[in-house]
């Protein structure tokens, strides 16, 4: 931690700075609330003899990254990558910033160690496709759905979310994509009118709730109760944007079954 | 329940030239599929399936089950199914290839539909009263039978819609006292292990979580699904 | 009868809590304690609204506060920060029936805007349910935020010293 004086250059500096604005851009990415982010970077940067200052906003951050007891320093700005949310990273990564501070970690050692880390396989896509249809038949069950409501749900849910999966998969505009699922989601859901049960409605509202950015959400409240109300207002619209284009695709199904609703 | 049978009879005593013609095509592209794969017969395959789905949206729910309720939903759904296929023609998303692992359960998914009209005439009922190869769960049986038949990389879209048609057809045995819909939930739920089971597996090296869990909870799920259609009917 | 009805509503908020959880990506060993506080806070909740009578944007707060603080408890065990367990717990209390009523609502209201006492009545239906589902979200935020500020200094050591780095 109190590296001699002498190897702390200039070039060190830029090198730990390069380091955490990676390490930092990967969390904000990954949908990780601002204040753990700025918390974990920072100890990063003082196990490794530096005072690190952030500065984030919703898609890029800048970092300065400043010697102990010397007068180098080093500023850059990065761009926040849009990853898919991952726990994951954000119990890893935390857990390397805190073995880097315990173990005093080089710069060499984090950095392998953070590589490892982000390489690490996602969840397996089918695993999730069944995990959330399963989640939203639950969730009907949980608005009073009966049981054929329930299995309505599971393969609405199915459809869309494929459908999301696939479309995310070839990089569409995640607007676009959101306004997709929620469409084929509803109209399959709409069928359930057809068999005459009463619990078709709240299947038709259910079906499109997988689509509902519920992490993006509780993680923009977190920003301003932790005081990065920017950020956090930020994360809020965000997920506005997303929730108007899952009433936008429901719109177009609710136009056309309106009458069989009403 | 009378309504439901009585629009079967008027597009069975219809339209049932068009019937036969559809399932002549249908024959003769099934058997070029299986003894000479080529590009134009995969082409004309899924651009049938396309015409099959617009024809049971247009014909039979729009014109003919027209007094029945919420038929126009239904419509739209099986536009949608089409609109599977027709996204599949553009994207060459599925590529009906042999595979050669499910040709055996194939055969027999693609000779259900012929069953329909059999099982109608051994419960006594007569033409024009009877299910065809033509209503739209034997079509969405076909569908499945070619999806297992030519299983390398299948149209998910399209199996999952059937799938859900499959929830659907099975609320009408109890509805509308069609016995016959029983045997495409009963092909349904096992292709839907198969084909996401082998999915699963073919996805990545490193799996998380491992593959034999993913298994686990792929055949879990069918079986509560096959659980929950078996008690609802029971 | 009652033990049944919440038993089977802790069951499936267990269920959904994991499903929605497994979209964004959680390690492994979360998935037991996820679904463990959310069925723990969902119940507590169907019962508060259910037996006391008590509005749902309060049960929702006292339900995340002892999602929030069970997850203090939990994330030492399996080394996770805390928002890795809560957050998926909280997502079966996120109030979808409203969030689509707003927008039925809202969708209606444009349909009906020649007809002025329906068009009032549709508007006033997505006040209310926008209202609900707005405040409803901040309290599950905030209620399960609580325990982060009690508890400072464990509360942000969570994941020191983890067997699974």
């Amino acid at each position: 931690m109190d590296a001699d004086k002498s190897a702390m250059t200039q070039e060190h500096i830029g090198e730990i700075a390069e380091f955490i604005s990676r390490y930092l851009s990967y969390m904000l990415g990954a949908g990780v609330h601002t204040s753990r982010v700025v918390r974990n970077s920072k100890r990063i940067g003082a196990a490794l003899g530096t005072d690190v200052s952030i500065h984030t906003s919703q898609k890029t951050a800048m970092v300065t990254v400043r010697g102990r007891d010397v007068h180098f320093m080093d500023t850059r700005v990065v761009d926040i990558p849009a990853f898919p949310i991952s726990f994951e990273w954000n119990a890893d990564l935390s857990a390397l910033s805190w073995a880097a501070y315990d173990r005093k970690m080089t710069l060499k050692e984090i950095s392998d160690r953070f590589d490892e880390l982000v390489s690490k396989p996602r969840m397996n896509p089918v695993f999730v496709l069944f995990m959330a249809s399963l989640a939203n038949a639950s969730f009907c069950r949980l608005f009073g759905g009966d049981i054929w409501a329930m299995l309505i749900t599971f393969t609405s849910t199915m459809i869309g979310f494929f459908t999301r999966q696939h479309l995310a998969r070839r990089h569409v505009n995640h607007y676009i994509v959101f306004i997709v699922s929620a469409f084929v989601a509803s109209i399959c859901a709409s069928t359930a009118l057809s068999l005459g049960i009463d619990t078709a409605e709240i299947a038709l509202a259910t079906s499109v709730l997988y689509l509902v950015p519920g992490v993006p959400l509780i993680n923009g409240v977190i920003d301003i109760t932790d005081g990065h109300i920017q950020i956090g207002i930020s994360r809020l619209v965000n997920a506005l944007m997303l929730i108007v284009c899952i009433a936008i695709g429901m719109s177009g199904t609710l136009m056309l079954v309106k009458d069989s609703l009403l | 329940m009378e309504s439901f049978w009585n629009s079967i009879s008027a597009y069975n005593a219809e339209t049932w030239p068009w019937q036969l013609a559809f399932m002549a095509v249908a024959v003769v592209l099934t058997l070029v599929l299986w003894f000479r794969p080529c590009t134009w017969a995969k082409v004309a395959m899924k651009v049938y399936m396309v015409a099959v789905s617009l024809w049971i949206a247009l014909v039979y729910y729009l014109k003919y089950a027209m007094n029945r309720d919420y038929s126009e939903v239904i419509a739209i759904f099986w536009c949608m199914v089409a609109a599977a296929w027709v996204y599949d023609l553009a994207t060459h998303f599925s590529s009906f290839q042999k595979s050669g692992k499910y040709r055996g359960w194939g055969i027999v998914v693609l000779l259900l539909p012929l069953a329909y009209p059999v099982i109608s005439l051994a419960r006594g009922l007569e033409f024009p009263m009877i299910t065809t190869p033509m209503l739209p769960s034997a079509v969405a049986l076909y569908m499945l039978g070619m999806l297992m038949a030519f299983s390398r990389k299948i149209n998910f879209f399209a199996f999952i819609f059937i799938v859900h048609w499959a929830v659907i057809a099975i609320s009408k045995i109890v509805f509308f006292n069609i016995p016959e819909d029983i045997l495409l939930a009963a092909a349904c739920l096992p292709a839907m292990f198969l084909f996401f089971k082998d999915t699963a597996a073919a996805d990545e090296d490193a799996s998380k979580p491992s593959e034999t869990a993913v298994k686990t909870v792929i055949f879990i799920v069918v079986v509560l699904i096959g659980a929950s259609m078996l008690t609802e009917y029971v | 009868m009652i033990a049944a009805d919440i038993i089977s509503d802790g069951l499936f908020a267990a269920v959904a809590a994991m499903g929605f959880g497994s979209i964004s990506d959680p390690p492994m060993r979360a998935f037991k304690y996820i679904a463990l506080l959310a069925a723990l806070g969902h119940a507590t909740r169907y019962c508060l609204m259910t037996f006391l009578g008590v509005d749902i944007a309060s049960a929702s707060f006292v339900a995340a506060f002892i999602i929030g603080t069970g997850s203090v408890w939990a994330g030492k065990k399996v080394f996770c920060p805390m928002t890795v367990l809560y957050i998926p717990a909280l997502l079966p209390m996120v109030p979808g029936t409203y969030a689509y009523k707003t927008v039925f609502s809202l969708i209606m209201f444009l349909q009906g805007i020649s007809s002025p006492t329906q068009g009032s009545e549709y508007l006033q239906s997505m006040i209310f349910n926008g209202a609900v589902s707005f405040s409803v979200i901040f309290m599950l935020a905030v209620g399960a935020t609580v325990p982060v500020f009690l508890l400072r200094e464990k509360a942000n050591s969570m994941t020191r010293g983890s067997r699974y780095i």
